[in-house]
């Protein structure tokens, strides 16, 4: 059967490509097989026919410098410098070449090299390079009499400036955040790490949306065989418009269809140098202020950045505690559910009895009435996001008063089970990444079911589930659960602990790193103490 | 993308061994050994484990003569297709029964402490389920599953031991092998059924990156379940007293209810620590589960294709042999009654094999 199937799958790829290469020929049937011709006029008039005469895109026609030459320039005002463009492109040709030559013919070459002050141009003569040079900002400089032009970069996007990080802060750390331009991204990353071996691999992605988006490793740490898987799974994506960070992920992952995060994403520069320097590779979108991490493993998603700002025994502690938290997350209510309807005996009879009391006016069993708590749980903090900040404060009064306050007095939910309901909101928030906070969330539940029909012995089946679930999923050729295992002990020291960073020498070795030494020397009184 | 990381690594041969020797024994292998030799039920353990270890020697030495092939596979090359195949049937007989008796054992005992309102086929049905899904996400998954739950389990067993040393009465294991010679070496044979899960070596070796401290590891992978059943033994003897140990089900658990917790949070730790002797059970019911779809594979020439129908398909069997026995005390009579094929494969056949395989390559070498 296996045979068939990927016979079918292959002629339906091959169909399917089809179609899709007919669709894009026929977008761009035209501009593929066109060249530049000697007529500027009838140059800018093609340019624009394929650019839909829309309204931002500008021209500017006139005579060489003191000559009877043609020539034309044209860009899109709204992406493009325009004061750089007269300053450094117009007003040389007009103007300031005119001491170069008295004569009535100059050759393409003396134009290029003498006449224009811009600093990155480049010969371009297809059609297609030169549209896709223009939608991207640059601009075309067309001459009278030659089949070829000039294109001229003069990109000027406008966004944001470097701000600070809003959904990963940090207590001691640095401030700076991604912005949504690319070249602001990796100029982030370029000054934290002056590496020469930084590389920045470039590619395009989208058929139509074409967007930029930068592979970022360091060579000679990376691991090759990471780097071209990668590499191939990127090329495979075939997607239309433009993509997200997130969906670029998802089509990027073996396991598009896993409830945990395949990857990690950021908006933090130093959290990505850190993870590049490890030899793992980032990936950078422009447009996106947030950038792909891969390969990842769940203690990486527990690493916050004030581990490594602080000393190595309080980070561990509180490293420790967010794994009780992620812990508490998931399985506080199902083991409340548990231990109330199949073990009272596990607690202390005082214990037992005044939850016994606290419940006898409760017309729910206890699972309905964790579902219940649940569930209000979860709109409140939909609303929360979703609210004008201005009425913001509504929901902390809603949830507060009204449903901690009244549903207890009205007799419809146990005070016990707000607590318990509380403390696992609050844990799930102090997981550091939101979409493993997310995941137990929605582990929740399953649980709550477990510990209903099972008891303590179902909790324990689903926490062997969810093990066996993370020890089998992959990040790009790397096991989840990877630094907790016996395959590299020296893992374990950025884990779940924080040991003291004099004492990681080596990088970490499930990457298998090319240079895996990190630390030559042993500094312990250096400045690295920590 | 298969990379090196899909093979297992020296340390599990610890980690795999210890797990899958540790089983539902652990609940009440006291009660059975002091039932033969009384209070010198340790040192019986001690040498049964002894003889484990020479046992376990011999597989080391059949493993690491096909370094590329795993039992079954050996098995077929040494003692020839049907002799092989005879072999290969009473061992898949041997391990499925094995499992099934564990999912009986232990199913029983989570009802008696834990879920008593529960029907026992569920409890049963959902164990079998969970652990067909290790079985199905393969070797490297439940490498790295032990990995993680290894020191759990260690730090449970070590803790309720030095839990209990202060309430131990040394009188209870007094004298030692007083006139009681003979009856402690009736109890070597079954402890040395304690430690069946050191075969389990034979089936991860082919997959595991392998250098010379592998043997050693393996040995500790040996030696730790040892001086575990060792001390839980003479602890146990040590509170209870031969006379009582005898009236106890599962003593183990009887043990965790003795232990006062100082300023304790939990009052009943007996149910605490059930939960996490769950998954003891677990581990060593995977390894032995993991054993026998190999065994069927190889004995049926099942292509790997086909794999996971075996592993599924083993579910329902476990199921009915499991049920097919009565519930009730009875059921933890039938180990024993498995128990002689066991002794007859870890004591003679594998050492058989092991010393014909070593004269064979070595024949084939100096030809």
């Amino acid at each position: 059967m296996p045979e068939r199937g990927n016979i079918m799958a292959s002629i339906f790829r091959k169909l399917l490509n089809k179609k899709q290469s007919n669709a894009e020929n026929r977008d761009n049937a035209d501009i593929e097989k066109l060249q530049l011709s000697g007529n500027i006029q009838d140059n800018l008039n093609r340019l624009k026919n394929i650019m839909s005469n829309s309204g931002d895109i500008k021209t500017r026609e006139f005579n060489l410098a003191g000559s009877n030459m043609k020539a034309a320039v044209i860009f899109i005002g709204t992406l493009a410098n325009e004061d750089m463009i007269h300053q450094h492109i117009i007003r040389p040709l007009i103007m300031e070449s005119a001491i170069l030559f008295h004569k009535n013919q100059v050759n393409f070459e003396e134009i290029k090299n003498s006449m224009i002050s811009a600093g990155n141009l480049k010969e371009a003569a297809a059609f297609d390079d030169i549209v896709l040079g223009i939608m991207s900002g640059d601009t075309l400089l067309t001459i009278q009499g030659f089949a070829k032009g000039l294109l001229i970069e003069s990109k000027e996007y406008q966004g944001r400036t470097v701000g600070e990080p809003s959904l990963e802060p940090s207590v001691k750390g640095p401030q700076e955040a991604f912005v949504e331009i690319l070249k602001i991204n990796i100029g982030l990353i370029r000054r934290r790490f002056r590496d020469p071996n930084l590389c920045i691999d470039m590619h395009r992605i989208g058929r139509r949306a074409k967007a930029d988006l930068a592979i970022v490793f360091v060579k000679g740490i990376v691991d090759e065989n990471l780097l071209s898987n990668i590499k191939r799974k990127l090329d495979t994506i075939d997607i239309d418009g433009s993509a997200t960070t997130i969906q670029l992920g998802q089509m990027m992952t073996e396991r598009p269809n896993s409830v945990l995060p395949m990857y990690q994403t950021t908006e933090r520069p130093d959290k990505v140098v850190s993870a590049i320097s490890e030899g793992r590779v980032a990936i950078l979108l422009d447009g996106a202020p947030n950038t792909i991490i891969a390969p990842v493993t769940l203690p990486m998603l527990m690493q916050s950045p004030d581990d490594y700002f602080e000393g190595w025994f309080g980070a561990t502690i509180i490293r420790l505690s967010r794994y009780v938290a992620l812990f508490i997350s998931a399985l506080f209510p199902a083991l409340y559910i548990a231990i109330t309807s199949f073990h009272p005996g596990m607690l202390p009879s005082n214990l037992t009895l005044s939850i016994v009391r606290t419940r006898s006016g409760v017309p729910f069993p206890v699972i309905i009435e964790a579902l219940l708590m649940e569930f209000v749980l979860e709109l409140l903090l939909e609303a929360g996001i979703r609210l004008p900040r201005v009425v913001g404060q509504t929901v902390s009064i809603v949830g507060g008063l009204v449903i901690g306050q009244s549903a207890v007095q009205a007799g419809i939910v146990s005070p016990i089970m707000v607590i318990i309901i509380s403390v696992t909101a609050l844990s799930s928030f102090s997981i550091p990444s939101y979409s493993l906070g997310l995941v137990t969330r929605i582990a929740r539940v399953p649980f709550m079911i477990l510990a209903s029909a099972f008891g303590a012995f179902g909790v324990s089946m689903g926490l062997l589930i969810s093990l066996i679930y993370l020890v089998s999923l992959k990040s790009f050729g790397v096991s989840y659960m990877k630094p907790i295992s016996t395959d590299h002990p020296s893992d374990w020291k950025d884990s779940t602990i924080r040991a003291p960073l004099w004492s990681m020498k080596k990088r970490p070795q499930m990457l298998h790193p090319q240079d895996i030494i990190r630390l030559k020397r042993r500094n312990r009184s250096g400045p690295n103490e920590n | 993308m298969k990379t090196n990381t899909d093979r297992l690594n020296p340390i599990q041969a610890m980690t795999l061994t210890t797990t899958s020797i540790l089983s539902v024994e652990i609940l009440r292998s006291q009660q059975t050994i002091a039932q033969i030799a009384g209070q010198d039920a340790w040192i019986s353990i001690a040498l049964g484990g002894f003889l484990s270890l020479a046992s376990g020697m011999a597989c080391y030495l059949l493993a690491s003569l096909y370094p590329d092939k795993d039992f079954p596979e050996i098995n077929l090359d040494v003692a020839g297709k049907f002799i092989g195949r005879l072999l290969l049937l009473a061992f898949s007989v041997y391990m499925i029964l094995y499992v099934s008796l564990s999912l009986k054992i232990f199913a029983q005992a989570l009802k008696m402490f834990l879920l008593d309102r529960t029907p026992i086929q569920s409890l049963v049905l959902f164990m079998a389920i969970v652990a067909g899904y290790a079985v199905f996400k393969g070797l490297y998954t439940i490498g790295g599953v032990v990995d993680i739950i290894f020191p759990f389990v260690m730090i449970t067993i070590i803790a309720i031991i030095l839990l209990s040393i202060p309430k131990t009465n040394p009188i209870y294991l007094k004298p030692v092998m007083f006139d009681n010679t003979k009856d402690i070496l009736k109890g070597v044979l079954p402890s040395f059924q304690n430690f069946t899960g050191f075969s389990f070596i034979l089936y991860f070796f082919s997959h595991s990156d392998n250098t010379r401290s592998s043997i050693f590891w393996y040995m500790a992978g040996i030696l730790i379940p040892m001086v575990l059943y060792i001390s839980l033994t003479a602890v146990s003897i040590g509170v209870f007293g031969v006379k009582d140990l005898l009236t106890l089900i599962f003593p183990t658990l009887t043990l965790l209810k003795e232990i006062e917790f100082p300023g304790t949070f939990l009052e009943r730790l007996e149910a605490f620590g059930a939960v996490l002797w769950i998954v003891i059970v677990f581990a060593s019911v995977v390894s032995f589960y993991y054993m026998s779809t190999r065994n069927l594979v190889v004995l049926f020439s099942i292509k790997s294709k086909y794999l996971k129908y075996v592993v599924w398909g083993l579910i329902p069997v476990f199921y009915f042999i499991a049920m097919y026995q009565e519930s009730g005390i009875l059921v933890l009579e039938y180990p024993q009654r498995v128990s002689p094929l066991q002794t007859i494969l870890g004591l003679l056949v594998i050492p058989t094999l092991a010393i014909t395989a070593f004269f064979k390559k070595r024949k084939g070498r100096s030809q």
